[in-house]
C-alpha cells in the first residue's frame, strides 16, 4: 500500500493538530450567526473542541479495550460494515467540508485584503495548489511542515493579541447574553462539526504516530492548548468588537488592531501576518484532505492515495470556483445544513459506536473471565 | 541523490524569476492620498478634497511642496474620485489615507456616518484611520496643512498624539470607534476639531491658488494670537449625539472629559490665589472609580485619582502650603470643573464621558438594555465628581534653591 504515511514524533503530530484545531477555532467557527444573541464565542469555540477531545478519548478507550488500532477497525466492530462505511463516508464528508471553508475564507480574504484586482480564479490556484502538493507527498511532509510553523504561528498569535492591547475594553462583552452557558453550549455542539473530525482523524494514524499511546497524548496536548488560545483570541475579540460589530466582521482578528489610536510599526503588519495564518490554513487543509483520502483508501481497498488526494483537490478547486462564479446559494445553503446538523450526527454516532464498542468489549471480557 | 540535488539547485536558481508579485505597479503609477476632506457640495451632495503626498521622483515634488490638494464633488465618494480621476494623469491610492476630516456642516446633519458607509476594503482605506472635524471648509483646512516646511504631512500624526498624550487636550478618535459609538449606542464619541487661522503667512513654496483663504490679521489660533507654523490648527473637540455633531467643546473642557472617562495621560492645570500663580502637571493614578445607579434618573459617583507635580510656584509658597491648602483646592477645583463640563455635555445629549459603557454591564440582555434606552434616560442623569490629588514630586522653576 502506499498511502504515504511515513513515521512522525509527537511534536509533529501536536504541530498539525494544534495548528489544525486553532486555526478551525478562528477562522472556520467564525459566523456572524453567533454572535445574533450576543458574544460567547470566547466559550462555545473552546467548549466545541473540548467536546471534540472527550469523544476522542472515549473513542480512544474503545480502541484499546477492544484491541482496534484504527478508527475504521473500530467503527466495523461495533457498528458492522455497512454502517462503519457510512459513518466513515460521513467523516470524509466533513473532512472535506472543512477544509473547503478554510480555503474558500482564506481565498476571499487574500482577494479582498491584498490582490483585489486579480481574479479570484488565479488565487484559488495557487493557494489550493499548494495545499495539494503538501497533501499529495504525505502524512509525514504534513508532520514535519507543521513541526516548522507552529511556533512561528503561536508566536503570531501572541503578538496579535498582544499588540492591541490598549484598546480591549471589558463592556463590550456586554450585555450577556440571556442563559449564557446553554446559549454557548448550543454552539458547542453545532461548532464541533469544525473541532471534531481532525482530532478523530488521528485517530486513523496509528502507524504513523507510533502508536495508540503517542496519538492520546498528541489528541490532548493539541486540544488543550488549541481550546486555551481560541478562548484566549475569542475573548480578546470580543473585548475590541461589540456582538453588533461581530455580526458584519468578516474575520475580526485580521482586524483586531483597528481600534488602537496610537500606530506603530507592528501596525501595519497585518499583511504578513494573514500570508502566515494563510501557511496555517494551507496546512490544515493538506491534513483534513489526506485524511479523508487515506480513509477512501483505506475503505474501499485503494492502494495509493495519491490519486484520491487529487481527487478531492479538484473537488474542493471546482466547488470554490463555483461560489465565486455565483453558485454562491447554494453552497451557503450546504454550509447551513452541516453547520446545523453536521456534528450533531457525527457525534451522536460516533459516541454510539464508542458505547457500543465498549460495551462489547466488556461483554467479551466477562465471558472470557467466566469462560476461564 | 545526486539527480535531487541538480533538481533543488535548478529551483533555487529559477526562485529570482519568481520574485515579481501578482499584480505589479510602479510607484508613479499611483497617487496616494493622506487625507480626504467632506464638505457640503453645491452641485452634488458632497465636496471631497483629496490631500495627496508628492512622491520623490515625481514632477511636482520639484517645487518644493510636500503635498497637494485636489478635489470634486459627489453624492458619494466613489464619485467624487470617479470625477477626480478624469482629470488625472494616474490612480488614486487609499491605502495611506490616516485622516477622514468632516467639515461642521456635514457632521451637524449627520451625513457623516451616511458617508462613510462604503466599503473600507474596497477602497484599502483603514478602519483606524482618524477623524477630524473642521470648523468651517475642509477644503480650506487641508490647504492649511500643504506646507513647504512639511515634506512629509503623513508625520503629524505623530504630532497630534503628542498633544493628546502629553498635554491631553485633544482626543484622538478613529473611524472604528466613531461607528461603535453610532452602532451600540453604548458612549458618543469625542472627536479632535479643527480651524484654520488665516493670520498665519501661507508657508513659502505652496501652490497657492486663487481660492485660497486671504491673510486677516486679526484671525487667532482658538482666542490666542500664535506666529509661524501651519494655518491649520487642532486644539478643541467636537461632540457627538450618536451620529450628530452636537456642539464644541475647548482644550481645557476636553482634558477635564478625558480625566472622568480614563482616557487621560498628562495635562496641566494652574491655579492662581494671593500667594501667586502655581502650575501642575498632573498625571492620571489609575482609573476612575465610577458607582452608576441605574433608574428614571441614573445617578452616577466619579472618583478620579491623579498624581501631580508641580512645575510653577511664582510665591514660592507652594510645597508648605500642599496639605494645608493646596490640594483641597485643586481637587474641589477639578471636581467641580468636572460637574460643569458634564452638566455642559449633558445638555447636548452626548455622552463623551462614556457612563453607558459602565451602565450596559448591569443588563441581561440586548433587548433589556434596548428597552432601557440609555440614551433617553441619560438626558436626566446626575452625577457627583470627587478628584483625590497625590504631591508625586516638585519640579519648581523659579524656586532658585
Amino acid at each position: 500500500m502506499k498511502l504515504s504515511e511515513g513515521r512522525i514524533g509527537n511534536a509533529e503530530g501536536i504541530g498539525f493538530l494544534g495548528i489544525a484545531l486553532t486555526v478551525n477555532g478562528l477562522f472556520v467557527l467564525d459566523i456572524a450567526e453567533d454572535y445574533r444573541l450576543g458574544n460567547t464565542a470566547y466559550l462555545a469555540f473552546p467548549a466545541a473542541i473540548l467536546l471534540g477531545l472527550a469523544v476522542f478519548l472515549l473513542l480512544w478507550g474503545a480502541m484499546r479495550l477492544s484491541g482496534k488500532q484504527s478508527l475504521p477497525a473500530l467503527l466495523d466492530h461495533a457498528l458492522g460494515k455497512t454502517a462503519g462505511s457510512l459513518v466513515l463516508a460521513l467523516l470524509i464528508g466533513l473532512l472535506l467540508f472543512d477544509a473547503y471553508c478554510l480555503l474558500s475564507r482564506f481565498v476571499t480574504m487574500v482577494h479582498t485584503l491584498v490582490y483585489g484586482n486579480d481574479t479570484v480564479f488565479t488565487i484559488l490556484v495557487w493557494i489550493t495548489g499548494t495545499a495539494a502538493c503538501i497533501a499529495f507527498l504525505g502524512f509525514e511532509c504534513i508532520g514535519r511542515l507543521a513541526k516548522c510553523f507552529a511556533p512561528v504561528l503561536l508566536l503570531l498569535l501572541l503578538c496579535e493579541l498582544a499588540i492591541p492591547i490598549e484598546s480591549y475594553e471589558a463592556y463590550r462583552l456586554f450585555p450577556l447574553p440571556e442563559d449564557a452557558f446553554s446559549h454557548a453550549a448550543a454552539d458547542a455542539v453545532r461548532g464541533s462539526f469544525a473541532a471534531l473530525p481532525p482530532l478523530v482523524l488521528l485517530l486513523c494514524f496509528g502507524n504513523g504516530l507510533q502508536g495508540l499511546a503517542s496519538i492520546r497524548r498528541i489528541g490532548v496536548i493539541a486540544a488543550l492548548s488549541a481550546a486555551a488560545l481560541t478562548c484566549a483570541a475569542q475573548l480578546c475579540i470580543g473585548m475590541v468588537f461589540g456582538a453588533d460589530e461581530l455580526q458584519k466582521t468578516f474575520i475580526p482578528l485580521y482586524e483586531l488592531n483597528i481600534k488602537m489610536v496610537a500606530e506603530s510599526y507592528f501596525f501595519r503588519l497585518d499583511k504578513v501576518a494573514l500570508f502566515l495564518w494563510l501557511i496555517g490554513a494551507v496546512i490544515t487543509a493538506a491534513y483534513e484532505t489526506y485524511g479523508a483520502a487515506n480513509l477512501f483508501c483505506r475503505r474501499f481497498s485503494r492502494y495509493d492515495a495519491r490519486p484520491p488526494v487529487i481527487a478531492f483537490f479538484a473537488l474542493l478547486l471546482c466547488s470554490i470556483a463555483a461560489e465565486h462564479a455565483g453558485c454562491y446559494a447554494l453552497l451557503t445553503d450546504l454550509f447551513d445544513f452541516v453547520h446545523r446538523f453536521g456534528a450533531a450526527v457525527l457525534l451522536s454516532v460516533l459516541a454510539s459506536a464508542a458505547a457500543v464498542s465498549l460495551l462489547r468489549s466488556a461483554w467479551k471480557r466477562r465471558k472470557l473471565h467466566e469462560a476461564q | 541523490m545526486k539527480r535531487n540535488k541538480l533538481l533543488l539547485l535548478c529551483m533555487l536558481l529559477l526562485l529570482p524569476l519568481f520574485s515579481g508579485c501578482l499584480d505589479a505597479v510602479s510607484l508613479d503609477a499611483y497617487g496616494y492620498v493622506l487625507s480626504i476632506g467632506v464638505d457640503e457640495g453645491e452641485t452634488k451632495t458632497f465636496n471631497v478634497s483629496f490631500l495627496l503626498q508628492k512622491e520623490g521622483t515625481s514632477q511636482e515634488s520639484q517645487t518644493g511642496a510636500g503635498s497637494y490638494v485636489i478635489g470634486a464633488e459627489g453624492n458619494d465618494l466613489f464619485e467624487a474620485v470617479r470625477i477626480a480621476h478624469a482629470g488625472l494623469p494616474f490612480e488614486l491610492n487609499f491605502s495611506r489615507v490616516n485622516f477622514l476630516l468632516f467639515s461642521d456642516a456635514v457632521a451637524s446633519t449627520g451625513r457623516m456616518d451616511e458617508f462613510l458607509r462604503f466599503s473600507f476594503d474596497l477602497m484599502k482605506i483603514r478602519q483606524s484611520a482618524k477623524l477630524l472635524v473642521v470648523r468651517g471648509k475642509c477644503s480650506d483646512y487641508l490647504q492649511g496643512l500643504s506646507s513647504a516646511d512639511q515634506p512629509n504631512v503623513a508625520k503629524r500624526q505623530y504630532s497630534y498624539f503628542r498633544t493628546y498624550k502629553t498635554e491631553g487636550i485633544i482626543m484622538m478618535t478613529n473611524l472604528a470607534v466613531f461607528r461603535e459609538a453610532v452602532m451600540s449606542g453604548t458612549f458618543d464619541a469625542l472627536v479632535p476639531a479643527g480651524e484654520v487661522d488665516a493670520s498665519i503667512m501661507p508657508q513659502q513654496g505652496v501652490n497657492t491658488r486663487k481660492t485660497d483663504l486671504p491673510i486677516n490679521e486679526n484671525d487667532t489660533t482658538g482666542g490666542v494670537k500664535r506666529t509661524g507654523g501651519l494655518r491649520s490648527y487642532l486644539l478643541e473637540s467636537a461632540l457627538f449625539d450618536g451620529e450628530r455633531l452636537a456642539g464644541f467643546i475647548d482644550a481645557d473642557d476636553t482634558e477635564v472629559i478625558l480625566m472622568a472617562c480614563g482616557d487621560f495621560e498628562r495635562g496641566h492645570v494652574t491655579l492662581q490665589d494671593t500667594f501667586g500663580t502655581t502650575g501642575f502637571v498632573l498625571i492620571a493614578a489609575g482609573e476612575p472609580q465610577v458607582t452608576l445607579t441605574l433608574g428614571d434618573a441614573p445617578h452616577a459617583s466619579v472618583h478620579v485619582p491623579l498624581y501631580a507635580q508641580i512645575e510653577l510656584d511664582t510665591g514660592n509658597t507652594a510645597w508648605n502650603r500642599w496639605e494645608s491648602e493646596l490640594k483641597a483646592e485643586i481637587e474641589t477645583h477639578l471636581a467641580e470643573e468636572m460637574h460643569r463640563v458634564f452638566l455642559q455635555i449633558r445638555e447636548l445629549n452626548s455622552d463623551a464621558m462614556r457612563f453607558g459603557t459602565r451602565a450596559v454591564k448591569q443588563f441581561q440582555s440586548h433587548d433589556a438594555w434596548r428597552d432601557y434606552a440609555w440614551k433617553q434616560k441619560y438626558k436626566s442623569m446626575t452625577a457627583d465628581f470627587s478628584v483625590t490629588v497625590m504631591l508625586s514630586d516638585r519640579i519648581i522653576s523659579n524656586r532658585g534653591d
